[in-house]
């Protein structure tokens, strides 16, 4: 392949990942075609530069120039496309449009069915759950910290990765061994808090190095996923013990760890 | 839990502080005099502020709470100012243009319709309040907030909550402080930052945004008010099944509002094209150009991406009304609007 074939690749893979299945795509470019025809006002002053925009943004050309500049997020430059304030547009000004008080319910009725049904929900189930608290944090980090922040108010603690972007956000005493950004799937050991990170998740980790390179490090928590247990005996060789489980994790305490610095 | 206390101040100052900087801002630049304008003119003048006396705050390492004392005198200021605007506003009624045009006002279905409309969004409103979605990009805006309050530094502590001396490893956020603008809320309000960014922030956004959809509106349904609301309605239809994919704008506003970027996406464009729109029917009106400079602004506080979004936004637009309207002269008021993004833009590569 071509270093052109590669950048038209990844620019298309960029428009259908934005896109989805594109229906809600395919609404605005007929809602675009409906302004073009039917209003020069709103040709002029919304379908054209939003279409120049457009153009200026979705090519191959412009693919190029920004992921050469180590933009990696170019698909939010579709975000001045506005396909919501387009569509919107048109079909309030078709529904305006249709003679007769009785079928203007009906358009609208049978738009709103349209987009129910081309569209994807937002407060679907895969993406939302229902709010436990006002926190609004992920199932079990509050349970995880109070029962950390009981026995230390302020803790240093190797979270397990599921918990680390949740943790500082209930309490930010808490000091974190590595944050979200530590996971590396493909170069796991360039950093001591990527090793450490990329072996709790491992699913037969390398308990030996997380306990004795906490211990070094001073962090006196570790919170291991239950579900990968610790061989007899290791951990209270380096000093640390069991206080309890919850939310699928072991949490681990040192009492007499000593901070490295 | 929430006390009293914390929703009088917090809708102080997310609610009637915006509003009556709105009504200043409205008043000085011959805007539209509605509570829907006033409030998006507002918020965007409030984060506006924000971007220009809390960058140099962070610079000068200033205390947290020095920049929030700071931010809130220059806000009461300006709120005073609206006040009084507001005050003359009512003892001097003008009927605008855009009254004037209004026709029906009286009908039932338009009280039907207005009706409809608050019931879409109510239901956005409710829904956001008892369900939740994480995000793990909330490790940094909202863990950023978190260590403001608890440290009085601002962009001082990293997200494993060490601390540092190296203020260029924040170098994304010391351009576009977003958190600044959770933790200030957090400070004054007593609500806990996470309860403030996942709870509270959302019902905000949406008020704001459909404040805004509502201006759209009124700008493309002047001379009918029944067909406001159904706009209005159809954009929210957009954005509760327009989530086709992690990355669209429909899905950050809906899941994620509290963010800089999903603001951006789902409020700083569809405002600035309300800029643009109002601009196409009085092209000769400076105002506008002023309007867009704050927006600008304020796009930069909210995030990076939101200092490029704007500046290729307003340049395109430049270019369109250039050509249509045959002004040369216009692409200098777009220039100057541009103004910001030119030197918050500067100064980010400065840093890196």
């Amino acid at each position: 392949m071509t270093a052109d074939n590669t950048f038209i690749a990844g620019f298309l893979e960029s428009f259908h990942s934005y896109y989805g299945n594109k229906a809600m795509f395919m609404i605005a470019v007929v809602s675009c075609l409906y302004l073009i025809i039917t209003t020069r006002r709103e040709r002029r002053r919304l379908v054209f530069p939003m279409l120049f925009i457009l153009v200026a943004i979705l090519n191959p050309v412009f693919y190029r120039l920004t992921t050469e500049h180590g933009i990696y997020w170019y698909w939010r430059f579709l975000w001045m496309f506005s396909e919501t304030i387009i569509s919107a547009l048109a079909i309030t000004r078709l529904i305006k449009a249709v003679e007769g008080v009785y079928l203007k319910p009906v358009f609208f009725t049978a738009f709103c069915v349209l987009i129910i049904m081309c569209g994807s929900y937002a407060f679907r189930t895969s993406a939302f759950s229902k709010a436990r608290s006002l926190e609004k944090l992920r199932i079990g980090t509050a349970d995880i910290c109070d029962m950390i922040l009981e026995v230390d108010k302020t803790p240093h603690v190797v979270m397990c990765y599921i918990h680390a972007s949740d943790a500082r956000q209930y309490d930010g005493d808490i000091t974190l061994y590595f944050d979200r950004y530590s996971y590396e799937v493909n170069s796991p050991h360039n950093t001591h808090e990527g090793k450490m990170c990329w072996e709790l998740e491992q699913t037969s980790p390398d308990y030996d190095y997380v306990f004795s390179t906490a211990a070094l490090d001073g962090f006196n928590f570790i919170v291991s996923y239950g579900n990968r247990p610790v061989a007899p005996g290791l951990a209270e060789s380096y000093g640390y013990r069991n206080i309890g489980g919850t939310a699928g994790v072991d949490i681990w305490y040192n009492q007499t760890v000593i901070e490295a610095e | 839990m929430l006390t009293a206390n914390n929703i009088i101040i917090a809708v102080l100052i997310m609610g009637l502080v915006p509003l009556f900087i709105g009504a200043g801002v409205c008043r000085i630049l011959r805007l539209r005099k509605t509570v829907s304008a006033f409030y998006a003119v507002g918020m965007f003048s409030v984060w506006a502020l924000a971007q220009l006396l809390i960058v140099p705050c962070i610079f000068m390492q200033t205390s947290f709470q020095f920049a929030c004392m700071f931010y809130l005198a220059v806000l009461l200021i300006c709120s005073l100012a609206g006040i009084a605007a507001l005050v003359f506003m009512v003892m001097q009624p003008e009927e605008s243009e855009d009254k004037k045009k209004q026709k029906g006002w009286k009908k039932a279905e338009v009280v039907i319709i207005h009706i409809l409309m608050a019931g879409v969004v109510g239901f956005v409103i409710y829904n956001t309040a008892v369900l939740q979605h994480t995000d793990a990009d909330d490790a940094t805006y909202v863990v950023n907030a978190v260590d403001m309050l608890r440290t009085d530094t601002m962009f001082r502590t990293m997200v494993t909550g060490e601390y540092t001396d190296n203020m260029l490893q924040f170098i994304k956020y010391l351009v576009a402080p977003w958190s600044f603008f959770g933790a200030f809320a957090a400070f004054f309000s007593g609500i806990k930052v996470t309860v403030l960014f996942h709870t509270v922030f959302p019902q905000v956004m949406i008020l704001l945004v459909t404040a805004v959809y509502y201006e759209l509106g009124t700008s493309f349904f002047m001379k009918s008010a029944v067909y406001r609301p159904v706009f209005v309605i159809f954009a929210w239809m957009f954005n509760l099944f327009g989530c086709a994919s992690i990355y669209s704008s429909e899905t950050f506003l809906m899941m994620r509002s509290w963010q800089g970027k999903a603001v951006v996406a789902g409020i700083g464009i569809p405002m600035m094209i309300l800029i643009f729109i109002e601009m196409y029917a009085d092209i000769e009106k400076t105002e506008l150009f002023l309007l867009l400079a704050v927006v600008n602004c304020s796009m930069c506080f909210m995030s990076g991406v939101g200092l490029a979004l704007s500046c290729i936004m307003t340049g395109s637009y430049a270019v369109i009304y250039s050509l249509l309207f045959k002004k040369p002269k216009m692409l200098l008021y777009f220039g100057a609007a541009l103004l910001p993004n030119a030197v918050y833009g500067a100064f980010y590569l400065s840093l890196l």
